[in-house]
């Protein structure tokens, strides 16, 4: 039960169509990465080439890598370019490299060659290599600039625009006035991955894709109208309007995502029924990615979970003498998964309401949960880190503040007021700054779910 | 001698005969570790192969599995009083893994499949060249781990409670693809091993057809 | 709210399996086939669940009270093993079919290393009593989600051309490392 049909003629034409659908993607990148920030003096000559160099030695190394392989193993060689054409498409502008390199050399060799070549991967080889840098890496990229092309660094400096959205819902000011409007997102003109940020080209390269009759067409529905829905919902619920949803679906990879590559032909279901399911899990699990975790960009976690679901799935699909049976449990569980997700998501809303409080990062291990979070007091913002184990604040530390006063506070025993009872008054004799720091270790108990009013 | 090295070849614990492999993923993030870790699966192999190599006329064979558990879970817990009074900082770290000796398939198994079979001389001698193998396997991972996931060689830093210095040794100088965070998770542990074992695994073919 | 949190937890972010290494002997020798792996599954939550419970209970109100508590890694042991047994007994007794179905592969969860560390770490983590149910069940659905999930995977590679030394456990230790690295995501 293969998922790939192997008639060589079908697969090259596919392929190339892949290409054509593909190239345009390419060159928008190249104006607005490389041409665009040149024009405003913002770059030298080498960054106005830079988006494409980085195509080309992207589709270089992993055809190079390939062939090397190959010769060991002796296997054949398959459109190994293609994966080193979407790595640069999907990573961040700013990547490193070597670092880029390195998720080329390991996306063709674990997540290609070790399963026996083209055909018989179960991993989107591409996106099994940027998993392993974005893991490894991620605080290097991010030092390194990022997502953003050095215009945007200086014209709009702010992270994507789904890094707004995690554990709080957002508003329109705050989610796409920064950007400018929704059309922008339309368009691309937004920060993001090389390839990801222009959704009128990615729907253009689908329409392409169906007109040749190369695409598993199912899949990028289901998906898109799933993450559609469901946001469209969460934003009713807190009284946002018809342009939430649409700020979700065009942000983030998740156009590129479902049409590329969530339609890869060897890791996604044969069966049509299959597929819809496919689909819809992956709408479900990135809205999850997207507002329940510290990965605000769930697309490629989305897809490499579902790979390894591919062969279920299948099963389910295929028509035999209690496929209505299989098909109608297999709906219900979505169903009532949906639900569930509706409103995990929602409640994750009213936990945190407080506007100037603001979680950094959240990281678990060993039982403590670290936290790392802001509270704009009277005189700038407290940044502090809070360590929290078994529903006790077991160590707080704060890391910048502009207050000199606050020093003071910690080395009073203010932890333990605190703890002996949370809405203990101010200390005697404290500043703005100590409500500020006793709020913010408020807010932080509420979100972990230890305090409650 | 010979004998004993055959062993760590061709029955190599955890490349070959693949048991045991929890704790060797578990504690290999550290040099230190695995190679104490090593040292303790020796000890309660060695110990538990002895006793029950001795008593084996003794013990019917329907009750055999339970009475080799008791056997080798006493020697567990009087290494675990021992390490918790002396390096404590080590058995923190090995946390629930020195206590999982208990059920490690390697132990139960040889002595299931071999001291409960054979004389002492064999027995003392499989349980070397078992513990050595294992503890050599454990070494080879953590090492790889250690250098790709955090840079550096630790030799010396839980011991140091006895020797009172420590010997951590840094490997390459400052770059951006090393260290390779996930390496030390514990999916860098999997992937480590599974192209160990196949490095193993070819060697291992090799120098048959040879 | 925390339960949930802890349940999730304890069956992606914090698995078993995947993050805490227990049970790989069974993983790797079950994970051949569907079937095998959810029967074995299954096997191992009713054990994981009532082992759990009275090696909870032992702990507290025998072992802590008589100060002996270094007894415990010796006692879960006897605990699981006799367990294991009058269940085998229980059920050759009463339910054939059931027997045929899951007999072999009761006594091979004696020597898994999942069941004696949940266990454990039940003890180790100081949970009280609902979250420890709520963890021992949590972490043996993660167990048989693995498992199952893993054994689908593993019917597809059986007959692909995978390079001759990583055939077999070499490749179904990468998968599973891959696997490891997407449910480390899984943090809510």
């Amino acid at each position: 039960m293969g998922p790939f049909m192997r008639s060589d003629n079908k697969t090259d034409k596919m392929m190339h169509t892949l290409i054509i659908a593909l190239i345009p993607i390419v060159l928008f990148s190249e104006y607005k990465n490389g041409i665009i920030p040149y024009m405003e003096n913002k770059t030298d000559i080498i960054g106005l080439c830079y988006p494409l160099i980085v195509v080309i030695l992207g589709m270089l190394t992993t055809y190079l890598t390939e062939l090397i392989v190959t010769k060991i193993t002796k296997q054949k060689s398959y459109y190994s370019y293609i994966p080193g054409l979407f790595i640069a498409l999907v990573l961040p502008l700013n990547t490193p490299i070597e670092i880029f390199l390195l998720a080329c050399v390991l996306g063709i060799i674990v997540g290609k060659m070790l399963y026996g070549g083209f055909g018989n991967n179960i991993f989107n080889p591409a996106l099994i290599g940027c998993l392993f840098v974005l893991t490894a890496y991620s605080s290097i990229i991010t030092s390194n600039g990022g997502y953003l092309n050095s215009y945007e660094v200086d014209a709009i400096s702010h992270a994507t625009p789904l890094s707004n959205i995690s554990s709080t819902i957002g508003s329109y000011d705050t989610l796409v006035k920064p950007y400018g409007n929704l059309w922008n997102f339309f368009l691309g003109f937004i920060p993001g991955a090389p390839g990801e940020t222009c959704s009128l080209l990615c729907l253009i390269g689908l329409i392409y894709l169906v007109k040749k009759e190369v695409i598993k067409v199912k899949i990028p529905l289901t998906y898109i109208s799933t993450v559609f829905i469901l946001t469209l919902i969460i934003g009713l619920m807190n009284g946002l309007g018809i342009w939430y949803p649409c700020f979700q679906v065009l942000s983030g990879g998740l156009l590129f995502g479902s049409i590329f590559m969530a339609t890869d032909p060897v890791t996604s279901p044969v069966t049509g029924f299959g597929q819809i399911l496919y689909g819809l899990c992956l709408g479900i699990l990135t809205v999850t990615f997207r507002y329940l975790t510290p990965y605000p960009e769930g697309v490629l976690t989305s897809i490499l979970i579902m790979n390894m679901l591919v062969f279920i799935l299948d099963k389910i699909g295929v028509r035999n003498s209690n496929y209505n049976k299989k098909k109608i449990i297999s709906l219900l569980v979505i169903f009532i998964s949906m639900i569930g997700i509706i409103f995990a998501i929602n409640n994750s809303f009213k936990k945190n309401n407080d506007e100037n409080f603001n979680i950094i990062s959240k990281t678990t291990k060993n039982n403590v949960t670290t936290y790392i979070a802001t509270q704009k007091s009277f005189r700038g913002p407290i940044k502090a880190e809070i360590k929290i184990k078994k529903n006790k604040v077991i160590s707080y530390e704060v890391l910048e503040s502009s207050d000199e006063y606050i020093n003071k506070v910690i080395n009073m025993n203010y932890l333990d007021d605190l703890m002996v009872d949370p809405n203990v008054d101010t200390i005697s004799g404290a500043t703005r700054s100590s409500t500020a720091l006793k709020q913010l270790i408020i807010n932080v108990m509420k979100d972990s779910g230890i305090y409650e009013e | 001698m010979k004998q004993i090295l055959k062993i760590v070849k061709s029955d190599n614990p955890i490349f070959v005969l693949m048991l045991g492999l929890c704790s060797s993923l578990a504690v290999t993030t550290k040099v230190e570790n695995a190679f104490l870790m090593g040292l303790c699966v020796i000890i309660v192999l060695l110990f538990s192969e002895i006793i029950a190599s001795i008593i084996k006329k003794l013990v019917p064979d329907n009750v055999k599995i339970p009475v080799y558990i008791v056997i080798i879970g006493t020697f567990v817990t009087i290494l675990e009083i021992i390490l918790d009074k002396y390096i404590h900082s080590l058995y923190e770290a090995l946390s629930i893994y020195l206590p999982l000796i208990v059920v490690n398939c390697i132990v139960l198994g040889r002595v299931l499949s071999v001291a409960s079979k054979s004389n002492l001389k064999t027995s003392i001698k499989d349980s070397l060249g078992i513990g050595l193998g294992y503890t050599i396997s454990l070494l080879a991972i953590s090492l790889v781990r250690e250098i790709i996931g955090s840079n550096s060689i630790t030799l010396i830093d839980s011991l140091s409670e006895i020797t009172g210095f420590k010997l951590v040794v840094n490997v390459f100088p400052k770059n951006n693809l090393i260290p390779m965070s996930f390496v030390s998770s514990p999916a860098g542990a999997f992937i480590i091993l599974g192209i160990l074992m196949a490095l193993f695994k070819k060697v291992g073919t090799k120098n048959e057809s040879n | 709210m925390n339960l949930i949190n802890l349940f999730v937890t304890s069956i992606f972010t914090e698995n078993i399996i995947l993050t805490k290494f227990l049970g790989i002997c069974p993983f790797m020798g079950t994970s051949k086939k569907e079937e095998t792996a959810y029967k074995m599954g299954i096997s191992v939550t009713i054990v994981v669940t009532l082992s759990s419970i009275i090696t909870y209970l032992l702990y507290k109100y025998l072992l802590v009270p008589t100060e002996t508590t270094y007894l415990k890694t010796l006692m879960f042991i006897l605990v699981i093993a006799s367990l294991v047994q009058m269940l085998e007994i229980i059920i050759k007794k009463y339910n054939k079919n059931l027997y045929k179905a899951f007999g072999i592969y009761l006594p091979l969860i004696t020597t898994n290393c999942a069941v004696l560390g949940i266990t454990l770490l039940n003890i180790s983590n100081d949970y009280n009593f609902i979250e420890m149910l709520i963890f021992s069940i949590g972490s043996s659905i993660g167990f048989t989600l693995v498992i199952y999930l893993f054994a689908s995977i593993r019917e597809y590679l059986n007959n692909k051309p995978i390079p001759e030394s990583f055939k077999g456990a070499p490749i179904a230790l990468i998968t599973a490392g891959i696997m490891a690295l997407l449910f480390m995501r899984v943090v809510i």
